[in-house]
């Protein structure tokens, strides 16, 4: 093990943030980017609220692709193992969207009765124009504080990419992508039956 | 206070076993200390050099596959001060050099060079009496790689025992299975035991515990919904094993916990495959392929198969444990099926799944109230079912009366019980000697 190694690639993870500036090119307009700022502030609103369903039909596009992965720790300079390095944590149409929201939303759901609180900050949103002038990509990060029960607080944060799409509903746009590679590879949170 | 721990002859514990720093030291000891546990499978350190870190117990090791194909794991700890030596989770490497001072060593374990090591040991250094601490023994079963501390242990097939009928012909007559990493990982409030118990044998939590997700997800055992029907008699069965392992089984319940049109798919798959399975294993056989089976391979290495969800309950201390939550998967499932699978798996079972978080809720309750002083000295009750276990001659291990019981509970925590009461194993193994006896004369 005495031979040097010199690092001649980006690590895969450093490569992947780095393509993901390929996304990140042409601001959107000042009104866009006020209506994208109200939009997210709306959803993290119903979500606080519980209001599940009413974040499904207002904010969700029904082609939506929610996803979050949880990537395993490499070395910097690992060439060889090239077995799969995520695991979808969530990978989401509406439907299954929708069968989380009732199964939270059941009356039998013991675990949400007494209910759960939630705070969420949504930050750093940065809103770009696309390929297709009814949809844009935003940038933006989030850190939910969630209470449960008398002894617990838990802290989720990420980096989020959604592409959203102009709508003509309440909402003003919809959600039609949302992609997080969650930071905390080990999640302390107990679980992760939240939406980020 | 009933002065032992554990109670065979009544199937009862004492509820401190769920939340004692006092309990979990001895554990570390006499159960993770003397165990065969969970590393990897085969699938995850397929060439030489390939390696993975996970834990035994408390303590961090490398597992790495060696030149010659064989598996050896070692402790994560440098033999110099005692650092970290690999921090990844996974990867190829041909040897592992140590951060703090350059200690360097192969995929063998053998400490290969050291820095200056010439001109400052004045050739004190023997290299050969600084390889990495290697676990005593490794040994796989249908690809699934287990490791033991203690080198009296029995060998892995007979620790494994009865359990392993039920296991082979989903496990390897099937044509084998895989698991996919990596595995999901977070840390949950409950001591280790909770979750290991509960997969080892509790059918009876599914349609009360689960009420929700059985009524919004739309899987085959969603007609269990809040209690409003118990699986008819002959549903499946329970079993356990002299060295705490056991299962539970569901006939025919191939779909698992999985919905909609992936649920639909799956029958068809299974159901294929036991037809071509009847004619090369039989028909009990390519049967139990298809049925639904949840178990423990004891301590901490929980299943469900057919779903496809494979869990390691790593001990971090007696009220926090590191939950890695894998996919297992039928080699020969078609690689489009297989996707969809293992993101059901995840789904259901996995960090962000919906039916896991029912579980856990229940597990973190056992571990917070078994802090309460007066709590603890309480003991528990797995009695159900009690006086109907019985040697069955068809059927491997004891047999319990009905697929709702705590058969397994009581086999699981016989074992346990003579691990924490022995100081070797030969003491533990004789003590078991008559492991079937003490269960089927258990009573209220
Ligand atoms: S502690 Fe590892 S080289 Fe010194
Ligand atoms: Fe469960």
């Amino acid at each position: 093990m005495s031979e040097k190694t010199v690092k001649t690639k980006e690590p895969l993870v450093t490569k992947r943030a780095q393509d993901l500036q390929a996304l990140f090119v042409q601001p959107a307009s000042e009104e866009t980017y006020h209506a994208v700022e109200k939009f997210l502030y709306k959803e993290a609103r119903l979500l606080d609220s519980k209001m599940f369903r009413t974040w499904l039909q207002d904010v969700v596009s029904e082609d939506v692709r929610y996803i979050v992965t949880s990537t395993e720790l490499r070395a910097n300079n690992e060439r060889r193992y090239d077995l799969p390095d995520q695991v979808y944590l969530f990978d989401d149409d509406y439907r299954q969207l929708s069968i989380r929201v009732e199964h939270d939303l059941d009356p039998q759901n013991w675990r949400s009765s007494p209910q759960e609180v939630y705070c969420r900050f949504v930050t750093n949103i940065e809103v770009f124009e696309t390929d297709d002038p009814q949809e844009f990509t935003v940038r933006s990060n989030c850190l939910l504080i969630r209470s449960r029960r008398s002894y617990q607080t838990d802290q989720f944060f990420c980096t989020r990419v959604d592409v959203l799409r102009q709508d003509a509903g309440p909402s003003g746009f919809k959600l039609k992508s949302r992609t997080i590679d969650y930071p905390e590879r080990c999640v302390s949170g107990h679980n992760m039956l939240v939406y980020l | 206070m009933e002065d032992k721990l554990i109670n065979i002859a009544q199937g009862k514990q004492r509820h401190e076993m769920h939340a004692s720093e006092a309990v979990f030291e001895q554990e570390m000891d006499k159960v993770f200390g003397r165990c065969w546990l969970f590393l990897t499978h085969e699938s995850l350190i397929p060439n030489f050099g390939d390696y993975v870190v996970t834990r035994m117990g408390t303590d961090e090791v490398i597992v790495s596959r060696q030149r010659d194909g064989s598996i050896k794991a070692f402790l994560n700890t440098c033999r110099h001060r005692g650092a970290q030596l690999c921090p990844n989770e996974a990867g190829n490497a041909r040897g592992f050099v140590c951060a703090y001072h350059g200690w360097a060593y192969g995929s063998n374990g053998d400490l290969q060079s050291v820095p200056f090591d010439e001109q400052l040991y004045d050739g004190l250094l023997d290299k050969c009496k600084n390889s990495l601490h290697e676990v005593a023994k490794i040994d796989s079963f249908y690809g699934f790689i287990y490791g033991c501390f203690d080198q009296d242990a029995p060998s892995l097939p007979d620790y494994l025992g009865d359990v392993k009928w039920y296991l082979e012909p989903y496990m390897d007559l099937s044509g084998g299975v895989e698991l996919i990493g990596p595995p999901g990982r977070c840390l949950i409030a409950a001591n280790w035991k909770t979750p290991s118990e509960n997969f080892v044998g509790d059918a009876y939590h599914v349609g009360w515990t689960h009420s929700s997700a059985l009524r919004s997800g739309g899987s085959i055992f969603s007609p269990l919904a809040g209690n409003s029907v118990l699986p008819p008699e002959g549903a499946g069965l329970q079993i356990t094993s002299k060295h705490g392992s056991g299962l539970g089984v569901l006939w025919d319940a191939y779909a698992g916990v999985h919905d909609g049109e992936l649920a639909n798919e799956l029958m068809a798959f299974g159901l294929a495959k036991e037809q071509r399975l009847i004619k090369e294993i039989g028909a009990e056989r390519a049967r139990i392929y298809r049925s639904h089976l949840n178990g423990t391979i004891f301590p901490n290495n929980s299943f469900l198969t057919c779903s496809g969800i494979f869990k390691a309950w790593q001990p971090r201390s007696a009220n926090s444990t590191e939950v890695f939550s894998w996919v297992m998967v039928e080699k020969d499932m078609p690689s489009d099926l297989k996707e969809a699978f293992t993101k059901s798996v995840h789904r259901t079972f996995g960090v962000a799944g919906y039916w896991e978080s029912d579980d856990n809720d229940n597990m973190e309750s056992e571990t917070y109230m078994a802090k309460g002083h007066q709590a603890k000295k309480k003991m528990l009750n797995s009695q159900m079912g009690i006086s109907g276990d019985r040697i069955d001659s068809d059927l491997p291990g004891v047999v319990g009366k009905s697929a709702i019981g705590e058969t397994s509970y009581r086999g699981y925590y016989r074992f346990y019980g003579d691990l924490m009461g022995s100081d070797s194993w030969a003491e533990v193994s004789a003590k078991g000697d008559n492991w079937q006896d003490q269960l089927i004369k258990a009573t209220v």
